[in-house]
């Protein structure tokens, strides 16, 4: 079995986000990257089926050399293989630009699952997969708790998370791409040493195609929320604090 | 091209339609107002009863029966919308910003060529072009982009509009139609729908709700904050990173993909305010917020917050409420 | 050969069999182990031997019982000559060991001790029977209890062997020398009982050899096997700083720690058959070893020597190793020390106070081989949630807050004026400011203090601003050695830009690493800023403005005390600024953790602990007469110190406060 992973870099929101002069993008020199946390998940989940299936993870780390480190720690977990997409800062954050240059890519992969995060934090034109899917004519579904060879033939079990805390089962034939939203154990760990390892030793495949040139959605601002906080803050340690809200809850009758 | 047509694709689980496809009639209504253009409501079901007599405020509704398409079902619903979109060629779609509407949009933008714009808070037409404002970031940016032409798929993130507008007086124009297409030999099957766990809480029906967010960093803390949950007569829930790390089951989870509630008091601590959680939760009465981070978007919903640690806090809180109702 | 000869040589036969048997043994099993060397500082090492070994310094950290392990020791030494000269008796009528004019001095001598050891045993008998402390009935009373009887009854029989042969004929047995054995006689002889000299002599002899032997035969099946192992233990203990971790060997990089009990080096095995089970070690543990939990899913330092042994004789937890639990990599259970000695959960409550090794009489040391525990583990990606969230935090922004680096001086802006950037500007002392001392609420407000007194004592200081990441200590500790290299590093590269004279700190965890696991930077010295304020004490620099007339009691931190041996500056400095000092039972080296060491500040709960250690600590303090002020001088120590008052509704009877406020307050 065949697994490809997307693993995308993303501004990490810890640090703070700086828009550029044009107000319309952020400060290139500012962002910070960060692997997409649901794209972590995706590999967790790739490396669960390699863990129980024997499956091959192909682990593809797109953006600038923070996916290169990212394909380290991929391989330091497991990934058997690791194939570098280089994306400048111009065109990161759309991803139908990103779908069209990895139809391309992965097509003739012969992958019978790709597997990314449902969402990433810098995605305004909708997820990844479902575009993805589109372009190489196979069946997409996001949201997924849990995946796994179905007991027959030769397809896979998804749990899907439906509202109230359902839980969906369905069976979908491969080739099928997967959006995860939560992998079935959280993200293992894996020592500073064995990345460092991997960094040294690892085989890295680049793809060095064009990214397709086609326009993106128009984003005419970026701007921190107008509204701002609402909320009325409350100064003061735990004790004045805490005597506050306690006073507020009696007011309303709560308590 | 049709510039005048917009479309909304229901959602409905068991028989139900969810509160999100109110909202996006809501919006439709609005902006097909303000177009001048027609409002469409597309349900996808497999039994057309429980919604061929419902008001919707479209001024046209269609339901496209078929047994498939009674629990969502991605590959299903791609199919058929597909088509049909295609034949209407409406200028805007309106999904949902939901596992339902962000399984599709990817999907159907492709096929139909059309703009995907998600994260949606606030659509607006002036004249050709369509103003629409989206969340970025976990909430931290908001993005505004213009669309001049081509249709526009929109994902309408839940608590944008109010379901108000999503229903009128008078029924609609309602038809119901076979799938155009047929739905055999798909390769997406749905099997089941496990419900959740029975034996716990209905967090629907309480009236306090204590959320532990990811800054509660563990299980011990939670047990802080189950003290004082009960002290108000309430019950823990969470955000999903903390439903995913097992920190609470499942059947706690407050969001998107969770629980929609509306308590008298919703105390959260250590939650940042996502998208997929505020939606859950915004609509409780009275909304207090402990969160270190002073920029956290939950701090927007809020009506009372603090930036104090949740470990410091939260025990004196249980002191002080436990001294003002011993007092009574 | 006559008959009495035979089964002597039998019996001498049979005992030393099983002595060496078992010698061979425990050797072999021991030679599984890896290669170290022990050949560095052999002066000091032969000393400590000395020191440790011979006059038993350690043991004395309890007066009482130091005393009577002496008088035993004592009494067993010169025995060993006695025994010698008796068992030659046997073959050759009337022997005398051939020491010329040596042999009185040595009855004496022998007389002496074995009185002493006497007086020894009926000390130990009355501990374990009568005043029964704690950790000795914790530890197990009936083996020694078992066997310390047996001791007096070699002793006495040869007491009463020298008594007959002191009848029979008073020069011959060299009366004069022997003045107890002449005591006993005369009193024989009182009672008119000189008849049943030859009898006496002949059976007391026989009493003599076999409860002799059989001693020697057994000892080594027990824990009596330190007196044999201990003087290797000690002379193999390396005499490097305790603080500095020995790095991983680059032939283990790939796996890394241990995992089967014969990963241990050889050396670290002695440690199981020196260990004396005293339980000094349980006693400081922070854990709390309250019932003697011996099982693997605890961990108590005492007990993970006795599992350590078993493991390394294969014997292991007969319950554990037929739980059918799986040992990976083909390793027997009884040899998966995850399995026999401490599961994993056990192996991530260890807070490295350092209480056990420094407790240990013997030289043992019980925290590096948790820590090579943890090596493995932390390979293998098997860590604790909480501790996972902090490493990758760690790995990413340089602290374990995940707050981005440039957060590092937002404590900076609570002073006016602007605090020198050390790599920009030269100055006389690099501050090492350390995570929670930058990153922490309660502690900021601390730090920016610290500021001010330097500034107030005209000290020329800088810091490393974002330059700064976290120092490593404690990632070192949890098993994270490739992340403490890479901390490390970039440390040393950032501090080596650098124009200063010597490094200070506020964070004995920093200052333990920066001072023995970092390569000198520039070659100057690293201080606690105890010992910088001390020094300007001394100069005169630091003049307290004011006496304070407080009354307060002073934690010794880990890191700064056990580890790096500085107890007297902190006291010193408050003396001089007037305040009065009142020391908790447990001061300086008995010192109690406060639970956030090794790691254990980023985990989650213990599950089984029934007490937290700051809680017993704070509790400690506020049970001082007249005492109402905690002081500490370490971040981690106020934070926890601070909550644990909360927690225990201590608020209005304990202050806790840093130094540098008392500092402060008096200039």
């Amino acid at each position: 079995m065949k697994v490809a992973v997307i693993i995308r870099q993303v501004p990490d929101v810890v640090e703070e986000l700086v828009i550029a002069e044009d107000g319309r993008s952020l400060s290139e020199d500012d962002v910070m990257y960060i692997t997409n946390e649901l794209d972590d998940h995706a590999l967790e989940q790739a490396l669960i089926l390699k863990g129980r299936h024997g499956a091959h993870v192909a682990a593809y780390g797109i953006g600038g050399s923070e996916a290169r480190d990212a394909l380290a720690t991929s391989v330091a977990k497991g990934a058997d293989e690791a194939v570098y997409v280089p994306l400048e800062f111009k065109d990161r954050g759309d991803n139908h630009k990103l779908a069209m240059h990895l139809a391309a890519l992965l097509r003739d992969g012969g992958f019978d699952l790709i597997l990314s995060g449902m969402q990433a934090v810098d995605e305004v034109d909708g997820s990844l997969g479902g575009i993805l899917a589109s372009h190489l004519s196979i069946p997409y579904m996001g949201g997924l708790l849990g995946v796994d060879l179905a007991t027959s033939g030769g397809k896979v079990t998804v749990k899907k998370a439906y509202p109230g805390g359902r839980v969906g089962v369905m069976d979908v034939t491969s080739p099928a791409i997967l959006g995860i939203q939560s992998s079935e154990q959280p993200p293992r760990y894996v020592p500073v040493n064995k990345v460092m390892q991997a960094k040294k030793t690892m085989q890295v495949k680049e793809m060095k195609t064009p990214v397709p040139n086609i326009a993106g959605l128009f984003i005419t601002q970026l701007q921190k929320p107008e509204t701002g906080a609402r909320a009325k803050m409350l100064e003061g340690d735990e004790d004045g604090v805490a005597s506050i809200i306690a006073n507020l809850l009696k007011e309303r009758g709560l308590l | 091209m049709s510039p005048d047509s917009i479309v909304v694709i229901a959602e409905h689980l068991k028989g139900e339609l969810s509160d999100i496809t109110l909202e996006m009639l809501a919006c439709g209504r609005e902006l097909a107002n303000a177009s001048g253009s027609e409002l469409i409501c597309m349900v996808l079901a497999d039994d057309p009863g429980p919604f061929k007599a419902l008001p919707f405020a479209s001024n046209k509704t269609i339901i496209v029966k078929n047994p498939v398409l009674g629990t969502f079902n991605p590959e299903a619903y791609c199919k058929v919308l597909s088509h049909m979109l295609k034949e209407m060629s409406p200028r805007i779609v309106l999904m949902g910003s939901t596992s339902v509407g962000m399984d599709l949009a990817g999907m159907l933008s492709v096929t139909l060529g059309a703009t995907v714009v998600g994260n949606c808070t606030r659509i607006q037409i002036e004249g050709r072009k369509l103003l629409v404002t989206s969340k970025l970031y976990g909430g931290k940016l908001t993005a505004r982009s213009e669309v001049d032409q081509g249709m526009v798929l929109c994902l309408l993130m839940t608590g944008s509009y109010s379901k108000e507008g999503g229903m009128k007086n008078e029924i609609s124009q309602i038809d119901i139609r076979d799938s155009p297409l047929s739905l055999d030999g798909l390769r997406t099957q749905f099997r089941e729908l496990v419900e959740p766990e029975e034996g716990d809480v209905d967090l629907t029906k309480v009236p306090v709700l204590v959320g532990a967010g990811r800054g509660v960093q563990g299980a011990d803390n939670v047990r802080v904050l189950e003290e004082l949950a009960g002290l108000l007569g309430g019950a823990v829930c969470a955000t999903r990173p903390v439903v995913d790390q097992g920190w609470l089951p499942r059947t706690r989870q407050v969001g998107r993909s969770g629980v929609i509630v509306k308590p008298r008091l919703y105390l959260a601590f250590g939650i940042s305010g996502a998208p997929e959680h505020v939606e859950g939760m915004k609509d409780s009465e009275f909304i207090v917020a402990v969160n270190t981070d002073s920029g956290a978007p939950i701090f927007e919903v809020a009506h009372y917050g603090s930036t104090l640690d949740l470990q410091d806090l939260a025990p004196v809180l249980a002191e002080k409420i436990k001294e003002l109702k011993g007092g009574k | 050969m006559n008959l009495e000869q035979i089964v002597l040589t039998a019996l001498i036969g049979t005992s030393l069999l099983f002595f060496f048997s078992r010698l061979f043994q425990i050797v072999r099993a021991i030679g599984k182990g890896t290669k170290e060397k022990w050949t560095d500082h052999l002066g000091t090492r032969i000393w400590n031997v000395i020191v440790y070994g011979i006059f038993h310094r350690k043991v004395y950290k309890e007066k009482s019982p130091g005393l009577l392990h002496s008088f035993i020791f004592w009494a067993f030494f010169f025995l060993s000559f006695s025994a010698v000269e008796i068992v030659i008796e046997g073959y050759i009528e009337g022997f005398r060991l051939p020491l010329g004019p040596l042999n009185g001095p040595l009855y004496l001598a022998q007389d002496l001790t074995a009185l002493l050891g006497i007086i020894g045993v009926s000390m130990a008998l009355y501990r374990r029977l009568i005043s029964k402390p704690q950790r000795l009935i914790r530890e197990g009373n009936k083996a020694p209890t078992g066997l310390l009887p047996f001791i007096p009854i070699v002793l006495v029989s040869l007491f009463f062997v020298n008594a007959a042969r002191i009848m029979e004929d008073g020069e011959a047995a060299m009366a004069s020398w022997r003045p107890v054995s002449s005591i006993v006689a005369a009193g024989l002889s009182g009672a008119g009982l000189s008849g049943i000299a030859p009898a006496l002599e002949s059976s007391m002899w026989w009493l003599f050899v076999v409860v002799l032997f059989f001693l020697v035969a057994r000892f080594p099946y027990t824990k009596h096997s330190h007196p044999i192992f201990a003087f290797f233990n000690i002379l193999f203990r390396s005499p490097k700083p305790i603080g500095a971790m020995a790095p991983i060997p680059p032939e283990k990089m790939d796996s890394p720690g241990v995992h089967s009990v014969y990963d241990f080096s050889r050396i670290s095995l002695v440690n199981a058959f020196s260990c004396t089970e005293c339980g000094r070690c349980a006693e400081n543990c922070p854990l709390h070893a309250d019932e003697a939990k011996t099982d693997p899913t605890h961990l108590n330092p005492m007990y993970l020597m006795t599992r350590l042994k078993d493991a390394i004789l294969s014997k292991g937890h007969p319950v554990e190793a037929s739980k059918g639990l799986a040992a990976d990599g083909g390793i027997p259970a009884t040899q998966d020390l995850f399995v026999s000695v401490l599961k994993p959960e056990a192996v991530w409550t260890c807070m490295t106070c350092l209480g056990c090794v420094d407790a240990c009489p013997v030289m043992n040391d019980q925290v590096s081989k948790v820590l090579e525990m943890r090596r493995r583990l932390v390979a293998k990606g098997e860590v604790d949630a909480g501790l996972q969230r902090a490493l990758q935090s760690l790995d990413r922004y340089g602290n374990s807050f995940k707050g981005t680096p440039k957060a590092r001086t937002k404590w900076t802006r609570k002073i006016p004026t602007p605090i020198k950037d050390v790599r920009k500007e030269q100055a006389d002392i690099l501050w090492f400011v350390g995570d929670y001392a930058s990153y922490d609420a309660r502690c900021q407000e601390l730090t920016a203090r610290t500021a001010d007194v330097f500034l107030r004592l005209g000290i020329n200081y800088g810091i490393l601003h974002d330059g700064e990441w976290n120092a490593g200590n404690d990632v070192r500790r949890v098993g994270e050695e490739g992340l403490f290299g890479k901390l490390r590093d970039h440390n040393i590269e950032t501090m080596k830009g650098c124009q200063f004279r010597d490094i200070v700190t506020t964070d004995p965890h920093t200052y333990n690493t920066l001072k023995n696991e970092y390569s000198k930077t520039n070659g100057g010295r690293v201080l606690h800023y105890t010992e910088l304020l001390e020094e300007l004490l001394r100069s005169g620099r630091l003049k307290p403005a004011r006496k304070l007339s407080y009354k307060v009691t002073y934690h010794d931190p880990c890191y700064l005390g056990r580890y790096n041996g500085i107890y007297e500056a902190p006291r010193n400095i408050l003396r001089a600024l007037g305040v009065d000092v009142v020391e908790m039972a447990r001061n300086r080296d008995r010192s109690f953790c406060c639970g956030a060491g090794g790691g254990r500040i980023w985990m989650e709960d213990i599950q089984q602990e029934k007490e937290r250690p700051a809680d017993s600590r704070v509790r400690e303090a506020a049970g001082l007469q007249g005492v109402d002020t905690l002081v500490v001088t370490c971040p981690k120590d106020y934070v926890m110190f601070v909550d644990a008052v909360k927690a225990n509704g201590l608020e209005n009877t304990l202050h806790v406060k840093d130094l540098i406020e008392l500092v402060e307050e008096a200039l």
